[in-house]
């Protein structure tokens, strides 16, 4: 199978501070790898290498027909389009609603069939928010504001889900919920890239797991 | 694409913050002086070239019939020594008109200028002195747009050269009185102008930054989820363009409101056209357009 992102030898280090060294691993269409490590392993530096937000000081990463080796400004939006970002706190503005949030990230992508807003509603149906459309995320509960997150993920239609700790922030319950939300997702055909510090949430995934430690990989 | 910025610029605009309103002020104001400026030096135009088109230079022909003789041809007839044929007059009178600034030239005879004596001071200078004492010269008049510094003084030279002329007068001082007052208007204006322009640029930019900064969360998200270099700075570039717009309303409304009054008080000048208005409009959001798209590239650096 054809891999849909691929990391060669990837190096990134902060000034003063560990980064990332050595990161080789891929991710083909529909699977769902959990990134394992403990805060500060450098997940998020990955996920973050991954988007392009920081830009690998070696190596190389592919996805789908794009490399990050001398990537152009004007391909970089591009790139973002295959990818779904979920965050661990959230980012929602609070002066939007639901769907203004979700049509916000629909609005970057103007190439897809169906128009913004529609496919906005979609997003949110398939995260089980359409009652709350009109609702602002301080009128949420912690749980529906993580859907809101995933549904503008995935309004673009991704091919790869990235998911920074997205359960550490919820209790038990609402933790189940997204999962169970992650895992019906993947069932459908996108893949997930997520990090985490607690994998034992996601075992019934069924996740192929990646170890890291001190910015590399160990298992 | 537009749209998009158009909207979110709008949301922008509508969380107007004290530094937004201090950059739509000064905005106004700047646009307040190009107009009234504009208006201003159409006016004081109107008035210059009115006032430049009363000058003229008047070339005195010779009363001496010998240098006369040296400049006419042989078969020539001086009647009372003084009396000019027509070839004589026609070639001093083309060659005034050669000259680049002249715009036309009159010839004045002894008898004309007689008459034009006693139609001023109500005597007859026959009846006084027996004999008419005033020499024959040309009313020389200059193109409207020849610089008074220059050209008036190049002009009666070039004509005090011309065989047969012996003297060249104009009103010099009152000219150059007249240029200077001009030019000066049009330095104190610029200069204001330019003052209120670069305070109003530097607000907005100010005022866009500060949006800026307070939107980082949009910008993130709306370039980690695919959005275009333009998609992250238009917004910003378009609430400058909105700054721009409202202040040129305002600016328009409130010339053409003293104009209108100006024009019904004091009969001076006309009500502003309505294309006066909407460039004053259209030089706001530009205006607005390059001060937000600064801050905008400077700050939005990375998409």
């Amino acid at each position: 199978m054809i891999d849909l992102i691929k990391l060669l030898n990837v190096n990134y280090q902060f000034n003063g501070s560990s980064g990332v060294s050595g990161i080789s691993f891929e991710v083909k269409p529909s699977e769902f790898v959990l990134m394992v490590g403990k805060t500060g392993a450098g997940k998020t530096t990955l996920l973050k290498l991954i988007s392009l937000e920081l830009i690998p000081a070696s190596g190389e990463i592919f996805l789908e027909k794009f490399r990050s080796s001398g990537i152009k400004p004007s391909t970089l939006p591009f790139w973002r389009r295959q990818l779904g970002i979920v965050y661990q706190d959230f980012r929602l503005l609070r002066e939007r609603t639901a769907l203004e949030n979700v049509r916000l990230a629909a609005a970057c992508e103007r190439n897809l069939p169906n128009r913004p807003k529609n496919r906005s509603l979609k997003a949110l149906a398939r995260v089980g928010l359409s009652h709350k459309i009109h609702s602002y995320p301080d009128e949420l509960s912690t749980g529906e504001q993580q859907r809101i997150t995933i549904a503008r993920a995935l309004v673009n239609e991704p091919f790869l889900l990235l998911a920074d700790e997205p359960v550490s922030n919820l209790d038990e319950e609402t933790s189940i919920e997204i999962i169970e939300l992650l895992q019906k997702l993947n069932q459908a055909g996108t893949a997930m890239l997520v990090a985490t510090h607690q994998p034992e949430r996601f075992t019934p995934c069924q996740p192929r797991y990646i170890r890291i430690k001190e910015g590399m990989i160990v298992e | 694409m537009i749209l998009f910025s158009l909207r979110e610029g709008w949301k922008n605009f509508s969380n107007i913050s004290i530094i937004g309103l201090l950059s739509l002020i000064s905005l106004t104001i700047t646009l307040l002086l190009i107009g009234f400026a504009a208006r201003g030096f159409i006016l004081i135009e109107d008035w210059k070239s009115g006032m430049l088109g009363r000058f003229e230079i008047e070339a005195f022909l010779s009363e001496d019939t010998t240098k006369l003789r040296q400049v006419l041809t042989p078969d020539a007839t001086i009647l009372e020594g003084i009396t000019l044929d027509s070839t004589f007059l026609e070639g001093i009178a083309r060659q005034i008109k050669a000259l680049t600034d002249v715009e036309e030239v009159t010839y004045v005879s002894k008898t004309a200028a007689a008459r034009r004596f006693t139609k001023q001071f109500g005597e007859e200078l026959f009846d006084l002195l027996e004999y008419n004492p005033l020499p024959a010269s040309y009313v020389v008049k200059l193109k409207r747009d020849a610089d008074p510094s220059k050209s008036w003084e190049r002009t009666s030279i070039a004509i005090e050269e011309i065989p047969g002329v012996d003297d060249v007068v104009y009103e010099g001082d009152l000219l150059l009185s007249v240029d200077r007052f001009y030019r000066s208007f049009g330095t104190v204006v610029a200069i204001a102008v330019m003052a209120a322009l670069i305070v109003s640029m530097l607000l907005t930019i100010l005022s866009v930054q500060s949006v800026i900064r307070s939107k980082e969360e949009f910008i993130r998200i709306v370039t980690l989820s695919g959005g275009t270099r333009w998609m992250a700075r238009g917004p910003f570039v378009m609430l400058g363009a909105y700054y721009g717009i409202i202040s040129g309303l305002f600016a328009a409304g409130v010339i053409s409101l003293i104009s209108w009054i100006i024009s019904i008080s004091w009969e001076l000048g006309t009500v502003m056209p309505l294309w006066w208005l909407f460039l004053i409009v259209a030089i706001g959001a530009v205006f607005g357009m390059i001060g937000a798209g600064w801050a905008a590239g400077r700050r939005i650096r990375e998409v």
